[in-house]
């Protein structure tokens, strides 16, 4: 309707028409006549050029704190309206009617026009009333501009809902025409995350907590609250990376221990390259080489699997010293009973010597575990979605970092339970063990590391003589799956070896 | 004896921390006064933080950064009288958050656009580079505009106008915000995303140089202007770059130093 109104209106004043006033005289004139009546015809039957004034988009950035991407009702956005002014056309001012709910009561408008690619200077008096823009243009924007309106620090209608916004130009002429209808924006309704955000932007004794540059830029209360929810899956999902990671790279890594003790020199050649290799580069080195390289090898691994793939490859390695030297620090006189009673090789690892190990090992897999955890944060620098890049994009966003101590928070949340268990653990381990050892397992080491636990492992190795002893000791102590076994060897062992009871 | 020994560490760990806090205050505490009125982190040196890695408008050529903005800051700084001292290479989205904090850096120079959103935190020179966006895909690819990238994977680098623009008129998106642009082209080469959105002239060229498999599928005229950010602190600095700007617009330097990268800008 309003397209045929404004064609008769552009056919009016373009001048071309009164060409066909020649028409009769020449020929050549006919013809051309005709090529630019046919020309008109076809510019008129572009859509583009319908208007004087084409609405191409009208987008609103999301104002979702974290890491969402919907735009939120009741919180002032930015809303982008572009457009472009019509052939033989010039704007001299717009008008744009927004739906009642909105709030334009701090809003202000940033104008730019563009020819191509090139910036126009254009100056502009805009004014905001309760429900609508009033731009005038103080030179005409000539035709074929693109005209964008930034319109910032509006806030959309709070109960959501979809968004058209309306309104009329006026050409050069003086002529007021409609606008197009804006393509809609879908506005979201206000989480208890946001409203609670709100309120905090409201309060005095947040604002006065912000003043202060350390507590505002790392403990800004509005971003403690929403960055809890919006981590929340990032948290998940490196506890889904280390879930799967860890256990997968417990088989690697025991595969790779028997190699490693094995008799046969290309196995044992072969896992100490594997591991060593893997255990000499940094793993984020590892990360960027898998993430990279395989794909330009034409391998297409989905990011999740891929990241799963390199924590547990560079998990294994480590893991596979860890249960070489559980292994190792079984006294020799274990095997020689279980031989003795006529047990073959695999017997003897899977029934009587793991089942020892397992129990010396759990917790440097532990540490193992809790450093793997932590490393998962690698995986943010290509792309993973994980805890530490949900935490990275609000900072960027924000350009603050209280998002990063809420990530502090949630890898705390698994770590600290977890080094205590280590500690709680190893000092039962000492304490069974009645050795010279307990003393370091009942001075409270709270501030273990993976280094004092994997020290505690080469100990172990060590420690082969005195262990000897100990697994006897603990014989009536034990009531694992292990108890059994243990038990059962170390009778046998009364006859294979003198040393295991004393 | 075991006491003794930690009582011993504790106090060792005791001086360090107040060694730290000492350090800070007085890198903080001091902010010299140059003989021409400014306050600068080091004395007659125009301190630049920069990612370095954004061709043709800084890039590093072996360890020294080199390109427009290079070229810019150097004749910014003998207007003022001083000497460009640019700084180890930072990560973009961490550059801001540097000069708002202080002590480290006089000026972030990476190609900012002029935002609202950063003008909250920081303060912007006038602008001095006009730019727009530009979408990339592969060749191969058959991908003629953004709206082809509904629903897939698209990388920006991370905190730049490029992310913002994809994420508001691409729908649908799957951002993978990574570090720098050159991630951004390696992701896009080994098909972990379909596209990419950064500033036009960079897009340019990156192609140009490096990635000739990669093409601009849309151009993207946003109009955006990048500034200078100094920190809100110190506006007298602002001014005086400000005032340099104005006069290199006007006596050619500006236009020099435009045309030696007018084969990107064209």
């Amino acid at each position: 309707m309003i397209a045929s109104s404004y064609r008769e209106a552009h056919v009016g004043t373009t001048g071309r028409i009164p060409a066909g006033g020649r028409v009769r005289k020449t020929s050549t004139s006919h013809r051309l006549a005709r090529f630019f009546s046919l020309l008109l015809v076809a510019m008129l039957c572009i859509p583009t050029a319908a208007f004087g004034l084409t609405t191409n988009s009208t987008t609103a950035r999301s104002n979702e704190t974290g890491s969402g991407n919907a735009v939120l009702g009741g919180i002032p956005t930015r809303i982008t309206w572009e457009g472009s002014v019509g052939a033989d056309e010039q704007i001299t001012a717009m008008h744009i009617d927004f739906p009642s709910g909105c709030d334009l009561d701090e809003a202000y408008l940033k104008v730019t026009a563009l020819e191509g690619l090139n910036r126009l200077e254009v100056t502009s008096e805009s004014s905001f009333s309760d429900k609508a823009l009033d731009v005038t243009f103080t030179t005409p924007v000539p035709s074929g501009t693109t005209l964008r309106l930034e319109m910032q620090a509006v806030s959309l209608p709070a109960h959501g809902g979809d968004v058209v916004l309306t309104g009329t130009y006026t050409d050069q002429q003086g002529q007021t025409s409609a606008l197009q209808d804006s393509p809609a924006i879908s506005v979201v309704q206000v989480t208890t995350t946001e409203r609670i955000v709100g309120a905090l932007d409201n309060a005095e004794w947040c604002k006065a907590w912000n003043s202060n540059k350390f507590l505002g830029t790392f403990l800004k209360p509005q971003l403690i609250v929403s960055s809890i929810p919006s981590l929340f899956f990032g948290w998940l999902r490196a506890l889904m990376l280390v879930f799967i990671g860890f256990p997968l790279a417990i088989p690697i890594g025991l595969g790779f221990s028997f190699m490693k003790i094995s008799h046969s020199r290309i196995l044992h050649f072969i896992a100490a390259v594997y591991v060593n290799v893997i255990r000499g580069t940094p793993l984020f080195l590892q990360i960027y080489i898998a993430f990279f390289g395989l794909p330009l090898m034409g391998i297409q691994i989905n990011n999740y699997v891929l990241g799963v793939c390199v924590l547990a490859i560079n998990s294994s390695a480590y893991l596979c010293e860890i249960f070489r030297a559980g292994i190792q620090s079984i006294p020799k006189g274990q095997f020689e009973a279980a031989w003795s009673l006529g047990m073959s090789k695999s017997q003897t690892m899977f029934n009587v010597i793991i089942p020892q190990t397992v129990r010396r090992v759990i917790p440097t897999m532990t540490s193992e575990f809790i450093l793997l955890y932590k490393d998962s944060s690698l995986l943010s620098a290509v792309g993973v979605m994980e805890l530490m890049m949900f935490a990275k994009s609000i900072t960027a966003n924000t350009g603050n970092i209280t998002p990063y101590i809420v990530a502090a928070g949630y890898y705390l949340i698994v770590t600290l339970p977890l080094i205590r268990l280590v500690n709680k653990v190893e000092q039962r381990v000492a304490r069974g063990d009645g050795s010279a050892s307990s003393n370091a397992g009942d001075t409270r080491k709270r501030r273990k590391t993976k280094r004092a636990a994997k020290q505690s492992a080469m100990a172990m190795q060590a420690e082969t003589a005195q262990v000897g002893l100990v697994t006897s000791g603990s014989l009536s102590g034990s009531a694992g799956a292990a108890g059994h076994a243990v038990g059962f060897v170390a009778q046998g062992s009364t006859k294979g070896g003198p040393r295991a009871l004393s | 004896m075991k006491q003794q020994k930690r009582r011993t560490a504790l106090i060792a760990v005791l001086a360090l921390a107040m060694a730290c806090m000492m350090g800070m205050l007085a890198l903080t505490g001091c902010g010299s006064s140059s003989k021409s009125g400014l306050k600068l982190v080091n004395d007659g040196k125009l301190t630049v933080i920069s990612d370095c890695d954004y061709p043709p408008f800084i890039q590093l050529n072996g360890d020294k950064p080199e390109g427009f903005e290079y070229d810019l800051c150097e004749a910014i700084a003998s207007k003022m009288g001083l000497q460009v001292n640019y700084l180890e290479p930072q990560k973009f989205d961490t550059i801001i958050t540097t000069i708002k904090s202080g002590g480290k850096a006089d000026i972030g120079v990476s190609s900012f656009t002029i935002n609202e959103e950063r003008a909250k935190e920081i303060a912007f020179t006038d602008s001095y580079f006009d730019s727009n966006q530009g979408v990339v895909a592969l060749k191969s690819s058959g991908y003629t505009s953004a709206a082809d990238l509904a629903d897939k994977k698209v990388a920006a680098q991370s905190g730049t106008t490029g992310q913002t623009w994809a994420e508001e008129n691409i729908p649908g998106v799957q951002m993978v915000p990574l570090d720098a642009a050159t991630d951004c082209f390696e992701a896009l080469q080994s098909g972990q995303v379909e596209g990419i959105v950064l500033d036009l002239p960079t897009a340019k060229s990156v192609i140009m140089q490096s990635f000739p498999d990669a093409d601009v599928i849309q151009e993207v005229p946003t109009g955006e202007q990048y500034g200078i950010v100094v920190s809100k602190d110190n506006t007298a600095l602002k001014d005086a770059i400000n005032k340099a700007l104005g006069e290199m617009k006007s006596d050619g330097t500006y236009q020099k130093i435009m045309d030696k990268y007018a084969d990107y800008f064209g």
